[in-house]
């Protein structure tokens, strides 16, 4: 069974360690496509949280394309590596039009990449 | 009313009182270690310890007390079905009726016992939560849950069938199976409504996966007791009902002869299909269904430790042996 674990002593705030878990375990496969995450509500009772910071944690993740919400199918987990491929091509495209936008030459986008991704 | 009448209810009182003193006197580790081995844990170190015991406590009181009021409430109403005349035969209802009573009692009991536990949330401890949606399907064996809607579907149909039939309503064994069928249904509603929104959606604080195992095995206990109550009461409803269906069968054109023998053959298919259902379901440990669902790691490793045990025990007596000769032969070569 797949867990989250909230640490109140830890200098990381809820919402991200809730949302580096639910990143990790979806990476890893334990939590797979198509799982269904436990409702706002229930998951902020049970962790003794705001209700506000697991919404948090739903909105990063779902703006990111890893879940996704199916109205009454509730959150379900969307992350896969094609979609993770589909959504960096997607990304790219939109860094090459704003690069082409603002005349950075592509050597230079290359070196802020570079410089990112070293990050 | 008659002496046998009285006599009855006065014996099914005495169960009740019984039930009641079962759970207020049996020693609360006891019943929690009684609990921990049908689920298939081990009783954990304090502080947790306590919490489950006294849980367990709780949960056995709302249970025992609920179920006896349940079975009070249902004599008192059969007693005044009889003086009323609604219930011209109250010997053969009284027994199929308080059974109703008691599996409804302690449903209510379980979610009770759900509702009255106030989970303690220690705000400097970690906490720990499923990150996957749980429902009913991991508490409960399909054998069960599906189980218990197709036996509430056969009960009302034999509810209704006694309700419709001209003269079946009229006798003891009608107005019981309308009463269980009627029953079934309420209790069903109860198992879904009740299960989902209050057994499974209360919070669930816990400080380690320790606390959260324990914790699926509490709610899956509580969902068992309400699954009881549908899946017998439903049961009833058709046992009882099966009378009014072989009297209903032949104002459809069948035969009389053939209607009987197809109620008779109807009866004992349905029997040995119950037996072989009771058997494939007690062989899969149902009370353990979450643990395989929930935490196949932590059933593996208790698989382990049963195939153990045996071999642990040989071993002591073994030992035993040992000793025992040992001191033969010493008090020999003295």
């Amino acid at each position: 069974m797949t867990l989250l674990t909230i640490d109140p002593a830890s200098a990381v705030p809820p919402f991200e360690q809730l949302r580096v878990q639910l990143l990790t375990q979806m990476q890893e496969g334990t939590l797979a496509a198509g799982v269904r995450l436990p409702t706002v509500r229930q998951l902020a009772a049970d962790l003794g949280i705001a209700p506000g910071t697991v919404a948090r944690t739903y909105r990063e993740l779902e703006a990111s394309g890893a879940i996704e919400t199916r109205g009454r199918g509730g959150t379900v987990v969307a992350w896969s590596r094609d979609a993770g491929e589909r959504r960096v091509q997607e990304l790219a495209s939109q860094l090459a039009a704003a690069a082409r936008e603002h005349r950075v030459s592509p050597e230079h986008v290359r070196t802020l990449l570079d410089a990112a991704l070293g990050a | 009313m008659s002496s046998a009448t009285l006599i009855a209810s006065g014996v099914l009182a005495l169960v009740g009182l019984a039930i009641v003193l079962w759970a207020n006197l049996v020693p609360a580790e006891r019943l929690a270690a009684r609990t921990a081995k049908r689920v298939g844990l081990a009783l954990p170190a304090e502080p947790l310890r306590d919490r489950i015991v006294r849980r367990t406590r709780s949960t056995r009181r709302w249970i025992a007390n609920c179920g006896a009021l349940g079975l009070l409430l249902t004599l008192g109403g059969v007693l005044l079905g009889v003086t009323a005349g609604w219930i011209p035969d109250p010997e053969v209802a009284l027994s199929w009726l308080a059974l109703g009573g008691i599996v409804l009692g302690t449903a209510a009991g379980a979610l009770l016992g759900v509702l009255t536990d106030r989970p303690q949330l220690d705000r400097e401890q970690p906490r720990v939560a499923h990150a996957q949606h749980t429902s009913l399907r991991d508490y409960l064996d399909p054998i069960e849950l599906v189980g218990a809607r197709i036996v509430v579907a056969l009960g009302v149909v034999a509810g209704l069938t006694a309700a419709f039939t001209p003269g079946a309503a009229a006798t003891s064994m009608g107005v019981t199976a309308i009463v269980l069928a009627a029953v079934g249904m309420l209790s069903l509603v109860v198992l879904e409504l009740g299960g989902r929104r209050i057994v499974l959606a209360r919070p669930r604080p816990a400080a380690s996966a320790e606390a959260l195992v324990w914790d699926d095995a509490r709610r899956g206990d509580d969902l068992r007791t309400l699954v009881t109550a549908p899946l017998m009461t439903g049961l009833y409803a058709f046992v009882i009902g099966l009378p009014a269906l072989s009297t209903a069968i032949p104002r459809t054109g069948v035969d009389q002869t053939v209607a009987l023998v197809l109620v008779n053959v109807g009866f004992y298919v349905l029997v040995l299909g119950l037996l072989a259902v009771l058997a494939l379901a007690l062989a899969r440990q149902p009370a353990r269904f979450y643990l395989r669902r929930l935490w196949p790691e932590v059933a593996a490793q208790a698989a382990t430790e049963a195939q153990a045990a045996p071999n642990t025990s040989h071993a002591e007596e073994a030992e035993v042996r040992d000793r025992r000769a040992e001191r033969k032969s010493g008090q020999t070569t003295r």
